[in-house]
């Protein structure tokens, strides 16, 4: 006995006729495995990483380990329905989210489907969620400002349009109070905002919303959640998807403003996929690639060329941090990757110091370019007036006589940081902001009484909204100081009729 | 832990190979497996089929039928047990790691040889010899490739080692010595 291949090709090809429909419909796989958020499924042999499959019941699924008797798939869904045994299938696309006009104003989930009871969300386009970051050639180096409102951030660490400047710092430090103000003052400035809440407590993004609203932030506004009871898969796309979102404005010459609240939680949710995928873990269990993971989303923020229109997204990624330790593993990945940081220092805000931000370890490295000529010029001695305060701070503490030069640089100080105080949701336009740095750098403040700067300035204000309109309103329009001698006119014709109450 | 195509084909194929010298049979069994081989090449959909979740297993076993039908009983054997196992679509690696131990038993070592022009049937039977010589083997089994870029000489490759004697290879040392 023995084979001969002819006979037996013949036979086979015989018995393979009856089987053509069948083989054709061999892109269908089957679940040999679920739970928590992840399936395995073999039979997807052509199956591509990151493509998008189809469960049974409708639920939809990321190819992500291609192994070589399975596929591990990510979940995006809800898993309880999805039985082993079921099969799964190839759809050939990869994972797209729903982008345009019409998500503005909404709430969403991360594959882009209302969550705020508003009703159905029609679009007609979509975007895929991983997009390659656009290149050298296409960008532009950032010059345009875009004004957060907020006097200690505009001032000692502006962010320009297209830029990526991480937010830092622990728990309950008014992170995502910063994000609420910076959005809020983005009326009237030609930019649309995403915010994404990764892990936020749905009654927090709930009340989030209502304030938005109420200041009328929705009207150029989509938020994108994934509360903390989400699965895994969920938290981990949707900074993805905000980015997709705004990336198809950005390419249709609109500027975006995106912040990621937080990357913490989207971190902690990709070491968990990862672990259940059993990919092996590096440091502090995080998979080896989750550098990666915050590099490409941060890479898709660009200022863009004239050519491509010269839309922009400005990113605004947040981080928390464990008692202040920035030197752990995923506050140094995005430390080194974004364009400088805000750091909120836990100390400063439950010492009254409100906005936190340390001023010492805050920088921009590109905003600079992107200050206003007035801005930069009151703004320019800020720092080092802080830093000197600071240092001069503890030698203070022990009483005794100092020079007259040195009580004045304590008393500069301390109205410096009473100055770039503020309360939430009053963010300033940047002629004001000037106005009373201005006023502060020039002297103005010296002999007013700390406890009375903030009436000051209210007051101030006023009197330049009813008296000198022209001057504020020249800031505005060129950019630069008005003329001095007018400017200081008016700050003293107003310093005289100020009624200080405070004796300090 | 899963085993790997290497390892699986490294299991079924040394086994096949000691049971079929046991036998007595490695010569017959490797005709066999050539045949084997050709069909796989020639009916890619059967493998497919045969590996498909939605096929029942009793229309597999058809297909199986035909090919251990006329089969010698070791053959037959392995190609039930792999079905059995789940390990079918390792035939394809089980019968090349057999050839592999064939050659390896035969002292045969496998090359190719790449000229500018053809080898003569003289040249060639002097470079067999001489390469057996060196590699110690009792038969060299040539794969001529001609590649007019290297533009005369010879290079020789098998399994992991490559004897790079063309005028390409030589030219670009000159040049290299030239330039320092
Ligand atoms: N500038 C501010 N002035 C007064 N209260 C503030 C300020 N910023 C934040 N807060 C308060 O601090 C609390 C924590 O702020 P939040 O932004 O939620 O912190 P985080 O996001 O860092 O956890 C909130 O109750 C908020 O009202
Ligand atoms: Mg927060």
């Amino acid at each position: 006995m023995s084979i001969k291949a002819e006979e037996i090709s013949a036979l086979i090809k015989q018995q393979l006729a009856n089987y053509h429909d069948e083989l054709k419909v061999d892109e269908v796989g089957t679940v040999t495995y679920v739970g928590d958020g992840i399936a395995r499924a073999t039979g997807l042999d052509n199956a591509l990483a990151g493509e998008l499959l189809e469960f049974d019941d409708g639920t939809l699924g990321m190819a992500q380990n291609l192994e070589s008797n399975d596929v591990g798939i990510v979940i995006l869904g809800s898993y309880q329905e999805i039985r082993e045994g079921d099969s799964v299938k190839r759809t050939g696309r990869i994972m797209e989210v729903p982008v345009g006009d019409q998500l503005i104003g909404r709430v969403v989930n991360p594959l882009g489907q209302a969550i705020d009871g508003l009703g159905e969300i029609k679009v007609d386009k979509t975007r895929p969620v991983e997009k390659k970051a656009p290149g050298v050639m296409q960008r532009k180096s950032v010059s345009e400002p875009l004004q957060t409102g907020i006097k200690a951030i505009d001032a000692l660490v502006p962010i320009g349009r297209g830029q990526r400047e991480l937010v830092i710092g622990d728990r309950k430090t008014g992170k995502t109070s910063v994000a609420i103000d910076t959005i809020i003052n983005q009326k009237d400035q030609n930019m649309i905002c995403i915010y994404v809440a990764i892990g936020q407590k749905e009654s927090t993004v709930r009340s989030q919303v209502e304030t938005l609203r109420s200041y009328g932030a929705m009207d150029y506004t989509i938020v994108v959640s994934a509360g903390p009871s989400s699965p895994a898969p969920l938290l981990w796309l949707a900074p993805y998807s905000g980015a997709a979102m705004g990336e198809e404005f950005m390419y249709n010459g609109k500027h975006v403003l995106i912040i990621y609240d937080d990357l913490t939680k989207q971190a902690d949710a990709y070491r968990e996929l990862s672990l259940i995928l059993r990919r092996p873990p590096g440091r502090e269990a995080y998979p080896g690639d989750v550098f990666y993971l915050h590099s490409r989303l941060l890479e898709r923020a660009a200022k863009l060329s004239d050519e491509l229109g010269g839309g922009s997204m400005t990113a605004l990624p947040f981080i928390e941090t464990k008692a202040g330790d920035v030197s752990a593993y995923i506050p140094t990945n995005v430390i080194s990757i974004t364009d400088g940081q805000i750091f909120l220092d836990s100390n400063n805000f439950y010492s009254g110091i409100r906005p936190a931000i340390d001023a010492g370890t805050s920088v921009s490295r590109v905003g600079g370019a992107a200050q206003i000529k007035a801005m930069k010029k009151v703004s320019g001695t800020l720092r080092l007036d802080l830093a000197s305060y600071r240092e001069l701070e503890s030698f203070a503490q022990f009483g005794s006589d100092l020079d007259a030069a040195t009580q004045a640089k304590l008393n500069r100080g301390r109205r410096t940081v009473e100055v770039l105080k503020q309360p939430l949701h009053e963010p300033l336009v940047v002629e004001k902001q000037v106005l009373i740095l201005y006023a502060l750098t020039h002297g103005f403040l010296d002999t007013v009484p700390v406890d009375d700067i903030m009436r000051y300035q209210g007051e101030l204000f006023a009197f330049f909204d009813n008296n000198h309109k022209e001057l504020l309103d020249s800031i505005k329009e060129t950019g630069v100081l008005p003329d001095t001698a007018k400017l200081d006119k008016a700050i003293s014709d107003f310093a005289e009729s100020f009624q200080p109450v405070s004796t300090k | 832990m899963k085993l790997n195509k290497t390892m699986i084909a490294h299991r079924y194929g040394s086994a096949l190979f000691e049971l079929a010298i046991e036998k007595d049979e490695r010569q017959s069994i490797k005709d066999e497996l050539t045949e084997l081989q050709q069909v796989l090449v020639e009916e890619p959909k059967m493998m497919l089929l045969l590996t498909s979740k939605q096929i029942a297993k009793k229309d597999k076993q058809s297909f199986i039928k035909v090919l251990s039908d006329s089969a010698s009983e070791v053959v037959k054997n392995l190609l039930e047990m792999l079905f059995d196992y789940d390990r079918i679509a390792d035939l394809d690696v089980i019968i090349a790691e057999y050839f592999r131990l064939n050659d390896e038993y035969e002292k045969t070592v496998r090359a190719t040889v790449t000229t500018a022009v053809a080898l003569d049937e003289k040249q060639k039977a002097n470079l067999e010899s001489s390469f057996a010589r060196v590699v110690g083997a009792s038969k060299v089994v040539l794969e001529e490739k001609i590649d007019p870029d290297i533009i005369g000489g010879v290079i020789l490759k098998s399994n992991n080692y490559i004897y790079d004697g063309s005028l390409k290879l030589k030219f670009a040392r000159i040049k290299r010595m030239l330039l320092k």
